[in-house]
């Protein structure tokens, strides 16, 4: 330990621990000659008491010497600091690594700084205790080691990096402090050979050393290791929200939050949670935490109309805030604008050739997400598309010309289009009039499956191959597979297939291997033909429970609401994959209103941009930019970064099973305050306080 | 201690010239106080009677004798026939110490003369010891009421000066008195000699009535200085530097030690002792003696 002063420039002030003296002194010259008739008295007095009185002079003069000294001394700021070098092994080289990890934002108990201030504090205390001779380097540890400083004397130098360290303040990251160790270790083999130490100014957690153990260069015999904790004395309980889930449920989205709680003492009441919307809240809870234990609070709200949106969940804060709350994204609710063409209407309710279809993407009537227009052939005109997204061409004979024209637009341009068959179709007349929107032409009508025993009907065939990954049939993957078994199909449209590419496919056959189901695309239009009715006329699929999910997700697949792709999340320092668009040759990613990175064609892996720079947590919008400008399209608007989870568990690393992963270096743990450096203004004040009354005491006696 | 606005504050009697008319002031004052007290009269035995001359106090004539006898008798009481006072007055340079109106030797001057004119007034001998300087004055007790203007000649020509030789007074007493008489000494008892007080009590064993009035000064009472200060002897060249804060509590209590055994001593052997302050008005030790003597007569 070396004794230091904050404020040495007062240490002048002992000067003044003389003016006792020199007042006694100034006493005795000046004294008064005063005539006494009672002299006697006095030099008994003085006879008797001379050594008592001389002794208290003394004690006295004394205590007011040391009483100004103290006072002066505890002005100046004396601390105490551990020394980084031993004086009896000769000169020491340090290297001093600090963890600017996201968990040194924690504060500190009772005080506003936090551990990464600490941190650099302690550092500048042992860069001032610097002995000659001795060298320090200095490095920032977080997932990437920074050298702030290489080994020097020069506490200027040091000082510097210090301030620059210091201005540029603690990271996001996690941190990996073995590889700090290891960066460490290459500056110290750089050195001649003398005593080699590493100083880790730390939390101390556990999640920042791993479990891998350091590899030194070559040569270099294992460094002695301090690990000191900046953190006090007390364990820091920290919760955090570690997983934020939006799952769509009908008109309402329930949003389920996640909370860890990395504590060692069980919470004395329950933590609040709040759902923030566009900045305001939108609902609150309260979570039950257990130590260690993972708690799940599920928000159901209203989902809300309109585009996607950034929420975000916030706990009560503790001394971590960083990792208490956690952005979401929120798509919003948007309604798909459907004109069905009814082929085949009907006076009898369930004979009408929409009757299963109108009742399938409207089950309710209220929230839900598709709304159609339902007109007859004859009414079809080229306005009927205006503000549609789908079009629904069910059992349909004919069209006028112009609406075939617009209809034909309609679709290159992005609108979807469903085709059903049924007793209107003329297979000739459909091919002629309908011709590019069709994936392949149509060929005949069959029957499919044997006839009933009574002959009267055919029995029907089931489906056989379903393309499950396709987004329309992707829900069928799990159980629901087998409910489509029991969907019988007595008659189709044999199509003219032929080889399938990118541009039409088949998406569910028949058990027969007749195509059920095929996608044909136009422009930027998709195009899905079924190849039986959407009434009971030729299948029995509406009166099944499937069919209900089928529409509603095959239109809005054609509606290109099931391409919204909700934006990526990462951590801090991951990287992440930004689909691009084809005639894309570039990307900006924007936070915070002004441009983070500009991503070129050197950026592209598989055919995305990957960009590895989020260094702090929070929203990140990208633009698409093709020659300079920026792209519309269909593409997901940004990503998510979030805090390291791993950041949040501030539990202490074990010293015994760190010594064992550090091999043959020697480990010292220096916990909570010991290394820090010790005022001594407090005691000196209290030893001041105690001659004062000391002082009093004898004065009165 | 009166009010300095009192007629017999020292401040007052401080302003007045001359020591007779002090001394009358005070003589007023004391029979004044006499008077208001429940036991007013000097002396209660009586002792026989005597022919009325011019001068005596028309008060004592004894009336019955006169409508018996149709001639004018006086009573006499046993103390007045008898009294020979003599007071000795300490007038050494440690009485030259004064922090108010009156050193203590002015004061104790007043006092002698104020005594000597009761004695006088009531027909008794006073006389005078003046100690202090070369050679201690000796003026023999005198009952005759011009015998005052010389005692008050003889007080007023004394200065305050030379050491202490209180035995002196006790050594000229015994050698001049031939009778039972009275010693009165004023001093501050400042004598550096050992067991001062052995001479006054040869005096008092000789069957002699010993009054002793212990002049002091507030400031040797209550030693109320602050500064440093080089404390100096007023009869030799004796002197102490002293922090007075320091040495104030064992200066007061070694005099009130002093003080203790020398009560405690003269009232073993019989003889009176009255602590005078020269912030007081004069009168008030004179009636304080004068009541307490009464009372020690009228119980012994």
């Amino acid at each position: 330990m070396e004794l230091t002063f904050s404020q040495p420039g007062l240490l002048w002030g002992l000067l003044a621990s003389a003016l006792p003296l020199l007042i006694h002194l100034i006493n005795r010259h000046r004294a008064r000659r005063r005539p006494f008739a009672a002299v006697d008295f006095l030099l008994r007095v003085q006879r008797r008491s001379a050594r008592r009185i001389l002794l208290k002079q003394i004690l006295l003069l004394v205590i007011r010497t040391l009483l100004i000294a103290l006072i002066v001394l505890a002005a100046a700021g004396p601390l105490l600091i551990p020394v980084l070098a031993a004086g009896d092994r000769g000169p020491t080289t340090s290297a001093l690594v600090i963890d600017r990890s996201l968990s040194m934002r924690a504060t500190r108990e009772r005080s506003s700084t936090d551990l990464f201030g600490e941190a650099v504090e302690r550092a500048r205390q042992k860069v001032g205790a610097l002995v000659p001779g001795d060298r320090i380097c200095l490095l920032a540890a977080e997932r990437e080691q920074e050298v702030i400083s290489p080994c020097t004397e020069s506490q200027a130098l040091l000082f510097e990096g210090l301030d620059a360290i210091e201005a540029s303040g603690c990271g996001w990251g996690r941190s990996d402090l073995v590889a700090g160790i290891e960066r460490a270790a290459a500056l110290l083999a750089e050195e001649p050979d003398r005593a080699r130490k590493i100083v880790i100014l730390s939390d101390g957690a556990a999640h920042a050393f791993g479990t891998r153990a350091p590899v030194y260069p070559a040569g270099l015999s294992p460094p002695e290791i301090v690990l000191e904790s900046v953190r006090a004395e007390d364990p820091i309980d920290n919760h955090a929200v570690s997983q934020v889930e939006v799952r769509p449920a009908g008109r309402y989205v329930e949003i389920s939050a996640r909370f860890v709680h990395f504590a060692s003492q069980p919470s004395s009441r329950d933590l609040s949670a709040e759902v923030l919307l566009e900045g305001k809240s939108a609902a609150r809870g309260f979570v039950q935490l257990s130590p260690g234990a993972v708690a799940r609070k599920v928000f159901t709200l209203e989902s809300p109309i309109g585009a996607e949106q950034l929420g975000e969940l916030r706990s009560e804060t503790d001394r971590l805030a960083e990792d208490d709350h956690r952005l979401f994204w929120l798509a919003g609710r948007r309604f798909v604008q459907a004109l069905l063409v009814n082929g085949d209407m009907r006076p009898v309710l369930h004979q009408d050739e929409l009757f299963y279809l109108e009742h399938a993407l409207a089950p309710d009537r209220v929230g839900a997400a598709i709304r159609f227009t339902t007109i007859t052939p004859d009414h079809f005109k080229p306005e009927s598309l205006q503000g549609a997204r789908v079009a629904v061409m069910a059992n349909v004979r004919e069209v006028s010309p112009q609406a075939l024209e617009s209809l034909r637009g309609f679709v290159s341009a992005g609108g979807g289009l469903l085709l059903s068959a049924g007793s209107q179709v003329d297979v000739d007349r459909s091919n002629r009039i309908l011709g590019e929107l069709l994936p392949w032409q149509l060929r005949d009508v069959v029957e499919l499956g044997p006839l009933e025993d009574d002959g009267s009907r055919r029995k029907g065939i089931g489906f056989g191959a379903v393309q499950l990954d396709h987004p329309v049939l992707s829900l069928f993957s799990g159980a629901e597979r087998k409910a489509l078994s029991t969907v019988r199909t007595r008659r189709a449209v044999v199509l003219e297939t032929g080889q399938e590419n990118d541009r039409r496919r088949v998406l569910m056959r028949y058990a027969n291997g007749m195509p059920a189901l095929v996608e044909g695309r136009l422009g930027a239009g998709r195009v899905l033909l079924f190849t039986s009715t959407l009434d009971r006329d030729w299948t029995n699929w509406p009166a099944r429970a499937t069919f209900l999910p089928f529409l509603q997700q095959a239109v809005s697949y054609l509606s290109g609401r099931l391409d919204d792709l909700p934006p990526p999340e990462i951590e801090v320092g991951a990287g992440v994959c930004l689909p691009r668009l084809d005639e894309a040759d570039g990307m900006r990613v924007l936070s915070g209103g002004s441009v983070e990175a500009e991503l070129g064609i050197g950026d592209i892996q598989a055919g995305a941009f990957v960009y590895t720079g989020a260094s702090r947590p929070g929203w990140y919008a990208v633009q698409q930019m093709a020659g300079g400008k920026s792209l519309s399209g269909r593409t997901v608007p940004g990503f998510i970064v979030h805090p390291p989870a791993a950041e949040s568990d501030l539990r202490p690393v074990d010293p015994e099973a760190l010594q064992r992963q550090l091999g043959r270096s020697r480990l010292i743990v220096v916990a909570g305050g010991d290394g820090a450096a010790r005022s001594l203004s407090g005691r000196l004040l209290l030893l001041a306080l105690a001659l004062v009354l000391f002082e009093a005491v004898l004065i009165r006696r | 201690m009166v009010e300095s606005s009192s007629p017999l504050s020292p401040e007052v009697l401080s302003r007045l010239s001359g020591l007779k008319v002090q001394v009358q002031r005070v003589v007023e004052g004391v029979l004044a106080g006499l008077h208001r007290s429940a036991r007013h009269g000097v002396s209660i035995e009586f002792a026989e009677h005597k022919e009325y001359a011019p001068g005596d106090d028309p008060r004592h004539l004894d009336w019955r004798v006169l409508g018996r006898l149709d001639r004018y008798y006086i009573k006499k009481y046993e103390d007045e026939t008898n009294l020979q006072a003599s007071l000795a007055l300490d007038m050494s340079g440690s009485m030259g110490y004064g922090s108010g109106p009156f050193t203590k030797a002015e004061y104790a001057a007043l006092l002698t003369a104020s005594l000597a004119a009761l004695v006088l007034r009531q027909g008794d001998a006073s006389g005078l010891i003046l100690l202090g300087g070369s050679r201690p004055t000796h003026l023999p007790p005198v009952a005759r009421p011009e015998h005052l203007g010389d005692i008050v000649q003889a007080i007023e020509a004394a200065r305050a000066q030379g050491p202490t030789d209180l035995q002196q007074a006790a050594k000229i007493f015994v050698e001049r008195s031939r009778r039972r008489g009275m010693l009165v000494l004023l001093s501050d008892l400042f004598d550096p000699a050992p067991d001062v007080l052995a001479s006054y009590k040869m005096v008092a064993a000789r069957g002699h009535e010993v009054v002793v009035f212990h002049v002091l000064d507030p400031d040797e009472l209550d030693f109320p200085f602050e500064d440093p200060s080089q404390f100096e002897s007023m009869e030799d060249e004796r002197r102490v530097l002293a922090f007075p804060r320091e040495v104030k509590q064992a200066y007061l209590k070694e005099l009130q030690v002093f003080m203790d055994q020398t009560r405690r001593s003269l009232a073993e052997a019989g003889m009176c002792y009255e602590l005078v302050r020269t912030d007081e008005p004069p009168h008030q030790p004179l009636i304080r003696h004068l009541t307490r003597r009464k009372a020690v007569r009228r119980w012994s």
